[in-house]
């Protein structure tokens, strides 16, 4: 089990884990924690939805980022959704949904509220055409997430490959 | 030689065997090239706009486009939303501060219903996926179903990214919708366009730049800007050596075993 700023996962053997939080910026800009997992050993040179990473993925390999909001998202529209998305919807996976399109990859975003606290949860599948038998891979990380109401200001965690 | 000069005697040279319009546009080009990146357009192989637009620009690389290119300025499209922002940080285009990158949505402006988990279906919008049509800049246009979310969150559904702007002052100073929850990427530090013309160098990236660029014994960067240890000076590290800058000195290049001496004293 690994836990930081609130966030905890139990990930499955072979994926690689890491709980980062960038310093904020200097002009008022506030950095939140970032959550990414991957069935591929994470660079360390990786923007928030997984750009670096992304990249790497075969066809099998699957991507998880966790994006944390700030308090004053809470309420809206766009993070009305109640608790993390368990299971995730097949059908909502589209090659279209990715931050970059990449050739046959597919990919889920959807904003969520859980325990007070805003959220944007990004999943990329290695393969579009494999998401029948990819998906089942993403939610068993995704079933051993967990976010606690307030986030322990702990130091960043990382995971290699199990 | 003058960049006017470059570009003259270059123009010359391309309006041999060549239509007027095809001519006025290469020389448009040409000129970018020279203004934003003389040292990588004279010094490094490659043409003259993937010199300006950086790397990522074909439409196959899976990017967006940016705004000024398929709609002639630096801002959302009528009809789109801004839907959310990230950052390139010690960015050179933005004085080696943050350079922030806007993304506006197309809106789901022809149904009131069928969204599904925060995208409406194609039919619903007022524009279409393809590959925008820029002298270089020709990166993706409605195509991408991505949301970074930090603004108008009032909007829980919206189209994908119909483009994107491009700024150095923070996006929740020029939108109020905006929040101030950052979002990094820094592999698109160096996406650009023809039509951007407001980006500014920092001094240290001019130095670079003034020598020949990575055409120069510097060679490419092989890190971002970043401030000294001592909260100061700025540096930035190259396959070749290294340029330091203090506003009391200004840009100066260390190499070899000067360089190594400097970087053990801290």
């Amino acid at each position: 089990m690994m836990r930081a700023y609130g966030l905890s996962v139990a990930p499955p053997r072979g994926w690689d884990v890491r709980i980062s939080r960038r310093p904020s910026g200097p002009h008022g800009d506030r950095s939140r924690p970032v959550l990414h997992a991957c069935t591929r050993t994470l660079p360390e040179d990786r923007g928030d939805y997984g750009s670096g990473a992304v990249e790497l993925l075969g066809a099998d390999d699957v991507f998880v980022s966790l994006l944390e909001f700030g308090p004053e998202s809470v309420g809206t529209a766009l993070f009305a959704r109640q608790g993390l998305p368990r299971p995730l919807p097949l059908n909502s996976f589209s090659p279209t949904r990715l931050q970059r399109t990449l050739p046959g990859q597919s990919g889920l975003q959807i904003f969520f509220t859980d325990n007070g606290r805003a959220f944007c949860l990004y999943v990329v599948l290695g393969a579009h055409s494999r998401r029948v038998s990819l998906l089942p891979k993403a939610e068993q990380l995704v079933t051993s997430l967990a976010i606690a109401s307030e986030p322990a200001d702990t130091a960043a965690v990382t995971g290699g490959p199990r | 030689m003058t960049t006017t000069t470059l570009v003259e005697r270059s123009a010359k040279l391309l309006s041999r065997a060549s239509t007027r319009r095809g001519f006025l546009a290469r020389v448009a080009v040409l000129g970018s090239a020279l203004s934003v990146a003389p040292g990588k357009f004279l010094f490094e192989p490659g043409t003259a706009y993937a010199a300006v637009c950086g790397s990522g620009s074909a439409c196959a690389t899976g990017w967006t486009a940016f705004c000024c290119t398929t709609n002639g300025v630096n801002a959302c499209p009528t009809g789109s939303l801004v839907g959310g922002w990230w950052k390139a940080d010690n960015n050179g285009f933005c004085g080696g501060g943050a350079r922030y990158y806007i993304d506006c949505q197309a809106t789901c402006s022809r149904c009131s219903s069928g969204c599904a988990d925060h995208f409406c279906d194609s039919g619903c919008l007022t524009c279409s996926a393809h590959c925008a049509t820029g002298s270089c800049d020709n990166r993706r246009v409605c195509w991408n179903n991505f949301r970074y979310g930090q603004c108008h969150q009032e909007v829980s559904c919206t189209g994908p990214v119909q483009c994107r702007v491009v700024s150095c002052t923070p996006p929740w100073q020029v939108d109020p919708s905006c929040t101030t929850a950052s979002a990094t990427d820094n592999r698109t530090g160096d996406h650009s366009a023809p039509c951007l013309t407001s980006q500014y160098w920092s001094p240290l990236t001019q130095k670079w730049e003034d020598i020949g660029g990575a055409g120069s014994y510097l060679g490419t960067a092989v890190e971002p800007e970043y401030v000294n240890p001592d909260g100061v000076g700025r540096r930035r590290v190259f396959r070749g050596g290294s340029i330091y800058w203090t506003s009391g000195t200004g840009p100066h290049i260390v190499t070899g075993l000067i360089r190594d001496r400097w970087a053990q004293l801290g």
